[in-house]
């Protein structure tokens, strides 16, 4: 064959890789773990519409009214709302503060500076329990206890150092020049922080902006133990509902998890809308 | 908008530039100087260029004056007043950074329009001036793109756009050209010489290559380590270099370390022996040379002259020849062995005979030094 015919040969079809024992076990596994977490997703949120069920595949009958009783009876419409609330002020305070900082422990070297970001670690790898019920005693001790501020001051504790690490590394691929050059061509501090800085920082806002929200919608221990019946998020109002020794009946509370579920999906569906780096830096122009 | 917003950013336009002076100026970086007792003037109207190895400070210099980098000591002078602790945007410089330092989330035409929308310039005019600015420098197609779509010489002359825009007084520039290839280069270089005499810039120029300081600069500031070594007019510092380093940055590719034989009546005159070359040369009486002085004798490639001179002659045996289209560059060697590099535009085989020669008074000697920071690159 010459090297005309080569050229006009049909393209050379890829081969197809034969799957090696370490991906068939690593897919099966991957399988299996997907298949219990939509196994349990389901069940309840079958449940949630179920009148009866008690054991079987499947329920005596099916029924929307766990919803609307979930609603009115439990104070589900006042958890919605202050988890809302303290998502919200979470964010925006974690963010507000957490950047700044970030921003300076990324440029300015002192001494001491490991220990501080190690230090920042600390309340983001312990688990809440071990200092949740000293937090909150402190909130109490100062009179706060019970009230919406205490929620939002306690979810700031693991969340606030949580920004600051992400924005560092974000802050860090920033050329220092380019900063500079802002600065030479007539940008104050403002100008530079809003022109310059948020716009390159935004991604890296974005991702701890949504990674602070799943934590502060998820945090259980840190909220159940400040906050009261009127203040209480939605995880721990779920609690309540299944832990009520009244017995609370099975469906209602699986109405409460599925409108948590739905929440949490929805807030996180929204935030990924815009996480994208590319995509949030496009969006700066024209 | 607040009024105190609007005021700032406008710099200090409308005034009208008279002199820059760096006074005294260190920068010390942790246990290093970066500057050491640096003056530095930039007149209304001069272009000066500042020209050094790398690594003697003239970036750190750039920065000292754009209030970029704090001073360890001394101080930095605009008409008299005092500006060193005014922050850098409130001095309005253009500005050409080594890095380029354009802003990665902004189109080219944004990058320019910057330091006009900082001035609160009109969306209008701001559009206008960045679209001259481009055109200038040949990016006009390449306006809505972003940096890192653009290679690294389109960078460099969206950097040059972006500190022309704002149509500054002073204009900072650090290597701006080292980044094209050579026919850009000279066309930029005339761009840019053109701007300075149409617009009355006052300009002050980092610069490795000779020849591009000797075009463009109306003097010339040459640094070592951080300190002054000479400034003076770009013929002076040309033919009149004040060391042997400085010679080596001028293009005086033959450095010959030889010695003394034999100062002269007239203490200009010197003869000095380096192998068995006998060379007479020309030295400043204030260096004090003795007979028996180790010296560092610099001649241009361009004042050695093949065949008999008269003066200086040496036999030698070209080595390797060069073409440089108009002229041949020569590197021959004598018979001890001393190198010299000449150039002749008459025809020279490799392996010939030649007799060399050059005039005194192109024959420079300097007190011998450590010629270690003299860098290769640096010969045009
Ligand atoms: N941020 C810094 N920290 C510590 N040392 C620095 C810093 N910036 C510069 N230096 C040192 O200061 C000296 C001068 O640096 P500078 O950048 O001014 O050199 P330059 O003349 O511009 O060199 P080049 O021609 O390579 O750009 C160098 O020795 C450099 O190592
Ligand atoms: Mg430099």
């Amino acid at each position: 064959m010459t090297t005309a015919d080569i050229a006009a040969g049909p393209p050379p079809r890829t081969r197809r890789e034969r799957p090696t024992l370490t991906a068939v076990i690593t897919w099966v596994a991957a399988g299996c773990f997907v298949a219990v977490i939509l196994g349990v997703l389901a069940s309840v949120v079958v449940q949630s519409f179920a009148t009866t069920w008690r054991g079987g595949w499947w329920p005596a009958g099916l029924t929307a009214t766990w919803y609307g009783r979930a609603w009115s009876s439990t104070g589900m419409s006042q958890a919605l709302a202050n988890t809302a609330q303290a998502g919200v002020a979470v964010v925006v305070i974690a963010l507000l503060a957490g950047v700044p900082a970030g921003y300076l422990l990324a440029r300015r070297a002192f001494p001491g500076r490991s220990v501080v970001m190690l230090l920042m670690l600390l309340p983001i790898i312990l688990p809440p329990m071990t200092y949740a019920v000293q937090l909150a005693a402190l909130m109490y001790r100062v009179g706060l206890g019970g009230s919406m501020t205490a929620v939002v001051l306690v979810n700031l504790v693991p969340t606030l150092p949580l920004v600051v690490l992400i924005m560092v590394p974000f802050v860090e691929q920033i050329s220092p020049e380019v900063e500079n050059a802002a600065r030479v061509f007539g940008a104050n501090n403002l100008r530079l922080f809003s022109r310059v800085l948020v716009p390159l920082l935004l991604p890296g806002m974005l991702a701890a902006g949504i990674l602070v929200l799943v934590r502060t919608l998820g945090a259980f221990e840190l909220t159940f133990f400040v906050s009261a019946a009127d203040t209480q998020t939605l995880v721990v109002a779920l609690f309540g509902a299944i832990s009520d020794p009244g017995g609370v009946p099975g469906p209602l509370t699986a109405a409460m998890a599925v409108t948590y579920m739905l929440v949490a999906v929805l807030g996180l569906a929204v935030s990924l809308r815009f996480v994208t780096p590319s995509q949030a830096i496009r969006q700066r122009h024209r | 908008m607040s009024v105190a917003e609007q005021t700032t950013g406008a710099g200090t336009q409308g005034s009208t530039f008279g002199s820059l002076q760096m006074r005294q100026v260190s920068r010390w970086y942790g246990k290093t100087a970066a500057l050491t007792d640096l003056d530095l003037e930039l007149a209304h109207g001069e272009f000066v260029a500042l020209l050094g190895p790398s690594g003697c400070g003239k970036s750190t210099a750039l920065a000292c004056l754009a209030g970029l980098q704090p001073l360890t000591t001394g101080s930095i002078w605009r008409d008299g007043k005092r500006i060193d602790s005014l922050p850098a945007d409130k001095r309005g410089f253009g500005m050409v950074f080594q890095s380029y330092a354009l802003f990665p989330h902004l189109t080219v035409a944004r990058n320019v329009e910057f330091g006009l929308s900082m001035r609160k310039v009109p969306r209008a005019e701001r559009r206008r001036r960045a679209q001259a600015a481009l055109d200038l420098v040949q990016l006009a197609d390449h306006a809505g793109k972003l940096p890192s779509q653009l290679s690294g010489g389109q960078q460099q002359r969206v950097a040059i756009a972006r500190a022309l825009a704002i149509d500054p007084e002073i204009v900072l520039m650090d290597e701006p050209l080292s980044n094209l290839d050579a026919a850009l280069r000279i066309e930029m270089r005339t761009e840019i010489k053109r701007l300075y005499q149409e617009r009355e810039l006052s300009v002050l120029y980092v610069t490795h290559d000779q020849e591009e300081a000797l075009s463009l600069a109306t003097r010339l500031v040459v640094l070592r380590g951080g300190r002054l070594e000479q400034s003076g007019t770009p013929e002076q510092v040309y033919t009149q270099p004040a060391s042997a380093y400085v010679a080596g940055f001028m293009g005086y590719r033959n450095m010959i370390s030889a010695r003394v034989e034999q100062v002269e009546s007239d203490p200009r005159r010197v003869c000095v022996v380096a192998g068995d070359l006998w060379l007479q040369g020309t030295a400043d009486p204030a260096a004090g040379l003795r007979a028996g002085s180790e010296v560092m004798v610099a001649i241009r490639p361009e004042d050695i002259v093949p065949g008999r001179a008269g003066v200086n002659d040496v036999p030698a045996l070209a080595e390797v020849v060069e073409y440089h289209g108009r002229e041949l560059a020569v590197r021959a060697r004598t018979e001890r062995g001393v190198v010299l590099h000449f150039r002749t535009e008459k025809p020279v085989a490799a392996g010939a005979r030649v007799t060399l020669g050059a005039p005194e008074e192109r024959v420079l000697v300097f007190p011998a030094e450590g010629r270690a920071e003299v860098p290769d690159d640096a010969h045009g």
